[in-house]
């Protein structure tokens, strides 16, 4: 049997293990329990049984890695990792996986070094290509990532290649190609909020009624809390002067994200690029109107509120 | 109506919607990048590794994390082709329209095809810019004497081939080595046939380029303005009844064109079933280059310079080059090049299909 890339073929068994001839079936039946503990689902225990003092094979600390990552300890999970590709330069999988953890940890300089390291080795791996391109996108190297992207080849990597182009090109501010490839994604994925959500955004940064209008009524077809596609609909309400649609969509929005209503924090605290953010201030003037209709729905419905034609359908 | 939102009177309240740019959507799918086969286990344990002495280990600020990567000697995972499910064409007959004596008897036998494997990424020969006029493919049939101009035009093209095939000799990568100097380009023609297909109203035109007899590993480059009709061309044909087939379809106009790619093969007159998948591309202005390497038993098609498609059969060894079109196809192509791997050397062919 071959052994997989990035892994020799074992010797444990076969006394052939030159750290020491008697120290291999105890490496052995250590990684065996360990092994085993994982698959029951005890991280903890797997990770203990390895945290011992003594000289490991490479694939003792890409297990204890893998264990370290299944336990959030990201920090800790790189440094086995590392330990790993030190030892063991050839071994694709270790390396990764460090890839992964520093993305993880925002080490995105780092992780994309990682990354271009194993696509170099093994250039048709379009999962890492999507997270090289997701680090790439932290770094704001944009024409990269769109190339980065552009090279996804597989079926299976289509629709988020897609996405990912979106992203870039709409931070490019090629708004028409965006728009197409988030089209794309959603015809592939009739769910991908994220897709409508970025859509909105972009249709939010040329203040376009209409297209805000018709992607957040899509997206709160698709998920009916959602705040981006809330926010849409209630802003668009806002701007045409429906003031009880507004309210309406404003009140669910108010249960889903009540910091919506407080002062605008600093964008910097999602981890998004300040640029990025698309902001849209609810006038004192507007909110009071909404306050009023949503006091009068709550209770008595106010007089003018009464008299209100039929809502417009947003 | 929800109730559940209260406002103190006394206060003053400020609404501000925010519209981030996220793209979580990129990697959210679980274990994606796990799904390495390289799970280590007791089987797959390393011999002569050395280790600390205790551990943990503490991951230092800056990795060097470009150290020494070696690429693996054993086969690259299976499936490089994607899972997804890839629409079945029915399978149709060609009937041979009259026999292609020069080609039959040197038919290689039916091999089963092979499992997709990763092809080997093509060697970047150079592609020198040649300037042409769009023309459309021309599947007119015209007796040998009526092809008196075309072979002025042939002639005056093997000059600039000699040039072009002299220059890329040169700056091919490993040329040195490989290939001494260009071979003369013979001034090749085109020859039509036609094969019908059952349940067609209309043949199946084919275009063979005469000068690609029994070549085995060749590059074809042209530039096509896409079109829903698509261009379809032929490869390691031996007849009219035996021939590898692939063909671009424009299945969404725009900045970013979306293309269907496919590909078949037609043995002894029987048509085997179209593989075909779905390319976006990126920005392209109404042109795409379309380059196909037969290397061997893999094929890879790349457009506008990036692989789109690999797939790998071993039934037809050898055989002529050329387009296909069935009926009311009239692709226009620019830039047609033909760059033949043979044994005494490198040819390169820039033609066009008037």
């Amino acid at each position: 049997m071959t052994a997989p890339k990035g892994f020799r073929t074992s010797a444990f068994g076969s006394g052939a293990y030159s750290s020491g001839a008697a120290a291999a079936p105890a490496v052995g039946d250590l990684l065996q329990a360990a092994l085993a503990l994982r698959s029951q689902g005890r991280f903890q225990d797997a990770l203990d049984l390895l945290s011992g003092p003594g000289e490991f094979p490479a694939d003792v600390y890409t297990l204890r890695g893998e264990l370290l990552a299944e336990l959030g300890q990201f920090t800790d999970a790189a440094g086995s990792y590392y330990t790993a590709t030190v030892s063991a330069p050839g071994n694709l999988y270790a390396r990764s996986h460090l890839a992964s953890c520093l993305r993880r940890l925002g080490r995105w300089e780092e992780a994309v070094q990682a990354f271009q390291a194993v696509l170099h080795a093994d250039p048709h791996r379009d999962p890492i290509r999507l997270e090289l391109g997701d680090c790439l996108l932290r770094l704001n190297r944009l024409e990269q990532a769109l190339s980065c992207f552009d090279q996804c080849w597989s079926d299976a990597a289509q629709r988020h290649a897609l996405f990912g182009k979106g992203v870039v090109l709409q931070r490019l501010r090629r708004f028409d190609e965006a728009e197409m490839a988030y089209e794309r994604v959603l015809a592939l994925d009739g769910k991908a909020e994220e897709a409508l959500a970025n859509l909105i955004a972009m249709s939010m940064e040329v203040f376009d009624l209409e297209r805000v209008w018709r992607y957040s009524r899509r997206l709160v077809e698709i998920n009916p809390r959602s705040v981006p596609g809330l926010q849409g609909l209630t802003l668009v309400a806002v701007e045409r002067g429906d003031m009880q649609t507004a309210a309406r969509h404003f009140s669910t929005l108010a249960e889903q994200a009540p910091e919506t209503l407080r002062p605008a924090r600093d964008p910097r605290e999602d981890g998004a690029a300040p640029d990025d953010i698309i902001e849209y201030r609810v006038s004192r003037k507007a909110m009071e109107r909404l306050q009023e209709f949503m006091r009068g729905q709550a209770g008595q419905p106010p007089a003018q509120a009464a008299a209100q034609p039929a809502p417009r359908r947003y | 109506m929800d109730n559940s939102v209260t406002f103190d009177s006394s206060q003053e309240y400020e609404a501000t919607f925010r519209f981030p740019v996220t793209w979580s959507y990129l990697t959210e799918t679980p274990n994606q990048t796990h799904a390495n086969p390289n799970r280590p286990n007791h089987s797959h344990l390393n011999q002569n590794q050395v280790a600390p002495a205790t551990l943990p280990v503490i991951v230092p600020e800056k990795l060097p994390v470009q150290a020494n990567v070696e690429l693996s000697s054993d086969p690259a995972p299976a499936g490089l082709r994607g899972s997804g499910p890839e629409p079945k064409w029915e399978m149709v007959i060609p009937k041979m329209a009259r026999p292609i004596s020069s080609g039959t008897a040197s038919r290689p036998a039916a091999r089963p095809p092979r499992e997709i494997e990763p092809a080997p990424q093509p060697s970047g020969a150079p592609a020198a810019p040649v300037v042409e006029t769009p023309t459309e493919i021309s599947f007119y049939a015209g007796s040998e004497a009526s092809f008196l101009p075309r072979r002025w035009k042939v002639l005056s093209l093997s000059i600039a081939v000699v040039v072009v095939g002299g220059v890329i000799a040169l700056v091919r990568p490993g040329a040195e080595s490989t290939v001494t100097e260009a071979a003369p380009a013979a001034a090749g023609t085109w020859s039509r046939r036609t094969a019908y297909v059952v349940g067609s109203k209309d043949p199946r035109e084919i275009l063979v380029y005469s000068g690609s007899q029994d070549v085995k590993n060749y590059r074809i480059e042209f530039s096509w303005v896409p079109d829903s009709l698509g261009v379809g061309w032929i490869f390691r044909a031996s007849d009219s009844a035996n021939y590898y087939a692939a063909k671009l379809r424009l299945l969404q106009a725009g900045a970013t064109p979306t293309l269907s790619a496919e590909h078949f093969a037609v043995v002894k007159g029987v048509e085997s079933t179209h593989s075909r998948k779905v390319i976006t591309l990126g920005r392209t202005d109404n042109l795409v280059l379309v380059r196909m390497d037969a290397n061997g038993p893999a094929f890879t098609v790349s457009l506008q310079g990036s692989p789109a498609d690999y797939w790998a059969d071993e039934r037809f060894e050898a055989g002529s080059l050329g387009f296909y079109a069935d009926s009311g196809e009239r692709p226009v192509l620019q830039s047609i090049r033909f760059t033949l791997f043979k044994k005494n050397g490198l040819q390169t062919v820039v033609t066009s299909l008037q």
